[in-house]
């Protein structure tokens, strides 16, 4: 994409000073009135989304609810095509061959596009194709992360969090460059995109952004240290030829040992590939491990529904109830339980949530033994053997691995 | 990145000891005569007033705040002439070299405030090269050729910081009228009269040099920018917020695709 900026058409009326080089030619006092965006403005951004929307639209694509920046189109034939656009750079998918051509000629007359074939790069991530199917990696990220913290040489540790350390406050260390922490931890963030197996880990670190000590570099440290040991390690998306939606919640009751506020982790499976994940505290603390719970499905919940909107904009239809895994027995229980229940009164929305979905079958809720429990390592930091074992099962690999 | 920089430091202790600056590498075998050379030239008339002491290098005077470096100092300056001879080889220009010894000169004069100052009647010739060269402390040795140009032509092609100075070079120049082009094509502005009671908001060049993978110059290339930051809320603009895609969006329709086997 070529000035992308320069073909948003701005609403409100703004006089520019000339060019300042040119303003010989003409009589003093003009200005120039803009009529399109122009880089540095306020409104470019937006004036720039705005016509591309526009452009869209009059092709016939809609632009899905779930989430704006997804245009789709389905043709005649049945054929579906999608259009996913981040500021300027813009991924085109779907089965419609001749739709897709006539796209991107559109696209090159309105915009002056250039294709540039495959995905093989979008942001940062690293997209490989083969039979088995798509793999995305931030292999490139992570060496220059390595190189920039100097840890190219370090040893390498076989899991992202020690779990033998609760990470608090720690007022009696020294502090640390705060810039620096921030820097790193924010670099971590964009990690993990493709890192499911730090985000915990990066969620902790990141709780101590404003007032960084000795032992929190230590703890963001151990996870560049981690990232040495696998640094091609990605998500394999499988070809599974189905669309079944799961999720699975845990959480780590009063986790936090600040200010004993649980910890929410979930997983969302879409056709058996993991395709997204939370770790995140909790905005209120617990008073039981089922409440802890109980908030932990109602998220789980809101993120397979969006999943959901997403596929029935892509007219993908999936008529079985969306399978909710959950390890506790007892909030199990209390969704499925219509009496009122005087532990439960406080949470009474979200169970209200979950009962409603649960009652219209759009959800059920398995139970799911904590040994197969996958969200574990969403809420706390495990030992090497469960770590890797849990891995495994999400689909991550290793295709950079020297063996 | 380089890893040969090491200016601060280094020139610290060698003011200090008042000897000779490390040279590079390179340049070892030519170490040993320098010492006889100084030595010979320290007798040299110390406050010769030079016909044109340039402003450029008159920051140098700031070693004269240490008695006793100076004289020791000079035959530094003088072995550096052999020196230069030497490296001349090397890559980087004399005139950067020299910008680049100013600035540390002058974050020397911070480091030493304390000390008492030692009050110079005049300049010498001798101050006319300077002290510690900056390809005593910088080389390009250690990459690769690709890289080398890179580096040779980011440090030998500047780029200019206003108009007039574009404007009287024919490649910037080019570049501007390139883009004024694309704008006019593109229909941005129209010309009129400035309405009362409306203020403009200004506009300034950037520019900038687009390099190929092999170091060389690709093109030059004028942005026009406007300055947003005088743009006020509810007068020049509205709503600024624009959507970007979520990685999640991104890796539901990269795992549908896997799935459906679809081009991407």
């Amino acid at each position: 994409m070529k000035n992308a900026f320069l073909h948003g058409e701005l609403e409100e009326e703004i006089y520019m000073d000339l060019p300042p080089g040119y303003d010989g030619q003409v009589a003093v006092g003009t200005v120039c009135k803009l009529k399109k965006a122009l880089y540095g403005l306020k409104q470019s951004p937006r004036a720039w989304f705005g016509r591309f929307t526009k452009v869209m639209t009059n092709l016939g694509y809609k632009q899905s609810q779930g989430d704006h920046t997804l245009f789709i189109k389905h043709s005649v034939s049945g054929g579906v095509t999608i259009l996913l656009v981040y500021v300027d750079d813009i991924i085109v998918t779907g089965d419609d061959k001749e739709e897709q051509i006539i796209l991107s000629q559109c696209l090159a007359t309105n915009f002056e596009i250039k294709t540039l074939g495959r995905l093989k790069y979008f942001l940062g991530i690293e997209v490989a194709h083969s039979k088995k199917g798509i793999f995305i990696s931030q292999q490139k990220y992570i060496t220059d992360l390595l190189k920039e913290t100097g840890k190219t040489a370090c040893k390498p540790v076989s899991t992202p969090v020690d779990p033998n350390i609760k990470l608090g406050s720690a007022e009696e260390d020294n502090a640390v460059n705060k810039e620096m922490y921030q820097r790193l931890v924010g670099r971590l963030i964009y990690l993990s995109h493709t890192r499911p197996d730090i985000a915990f880990a990066v969620s902790l670190v990141s709780q101590f952004m404003h007032q960084p000590r000795e032992a929190h570099l230590q703890a963001a440290l151990r996870i560049v240290q981690y990232l040495k040991g696998t640094p091609g390690r990605g998500i394999l998306f499988k070809r599974n030829k189905s669309v079944a939606l799961e999720a699975y919640t845990n959480v780590d009751y009063a986790g936090s040992v600040v200010d004993r506020r649980s910890t929410t982790g979930y997983y969302t499976f879409l056709g058996g590939n993991l395709v997204t994940w939370k770790s995140k505290k909790q905005s209120v603390v617990a008073r039981s491990s089922a409440e802890a719970e109980f908030r932990a499905m109602a998220q789980g919940i809101c993120e397979l529904l969006w999943l959901k909107i997403i596929l029935e904009d892509l007219k993908l239809r999936w008529d079985k109830p969306m399978k909710l895994y959950c390890d506790n027995k007892s909030a199990i229980s209390i969704a499925h339980n219509p009496v009122q229940h005087d532990r439960t009164k406080h949470i009474e929305v979200d169970r209200h949530f979950i009962k409603e979905k649960l009652d219209s079958g759009l959800i059920c809720t398995p139970y799911v033994s904590t040994q197969s429990q996958l969200a574990d390592i969403l809420t706390k930091g495990l030992n090497g053997i469960n770590f890797e074992r849990i891995i495994s099962k999400l689909g991550m690999e290793n295709t950079y691995s020297p063996a | 990145m380089l890893p040969n920089i090491a200016f601060g430091p280094e020139i610290g202790t060698e003011t200090e000891r008042g000897i000779k600056p490390t040279p590079e590498p390179a340049a070892g075998p030519e170490q040993t005569p320098q010492p006889i050379a100084g030595t010979e030239q320290v007798p040299k008339p110390t406050a010769k007033p030079a016909p044109n002491d340039g402003g450029k290098f008159g920051k140098n005077l700031v070693y004269s705040r240490r008695e006793k470096a100076i004289p020791k100092s000079i035959h530094v300056q003088e072995s550096n002439l052999l020196l230069q001879e030497v490296i001349a080889s090397n890559p980087i220009n004399s005139n950067n070299s020299n910008e680049f010894v100013l600035n540390n000169s002058e974050a020397q004069v911070d480091q030493n405030l304390d000390l008492p100052i030692a009050l110079r009647k005049g300049t010498r010739t001798c101050t006319k090269q300077p002290l510690y060269p900056l390809s005593n402390f910088l080389s390009f040795e250690n990459f690769s050729p690709t890289h080398k140009t890179f580096l040779t032509n980011l440090n030998s092609t500047p780029t200019p910081s206003t108009v007039s100075e574009a404007l009287s070079n024919r490649k910037w120049k080019q570049a501007m009228d390139v883009e004024i082009e694309a704008l006019n094509k593109n229909n941005t502005w129209e010309l009129v009269t400035l309405p009362i009671g409306k203020k403009p908001v200004g506009c300034k060049w950037v520019y900038t040099i687009k390099y190929r993978a092999d170091g060389t110059i690709e093109r030059y290339k004028a942005r026009l920018v406007a300055k947003g930051f005088t743009q006020t809320y509810g007068v020049d603009y509205l709503e600024t917020f624009a959507p970007v895609a979520k990685m999640n969006t991104v890796r539901v329709i990269l795992s549908l695709a896997a799935n459906h086997d679809w081009d991407l």
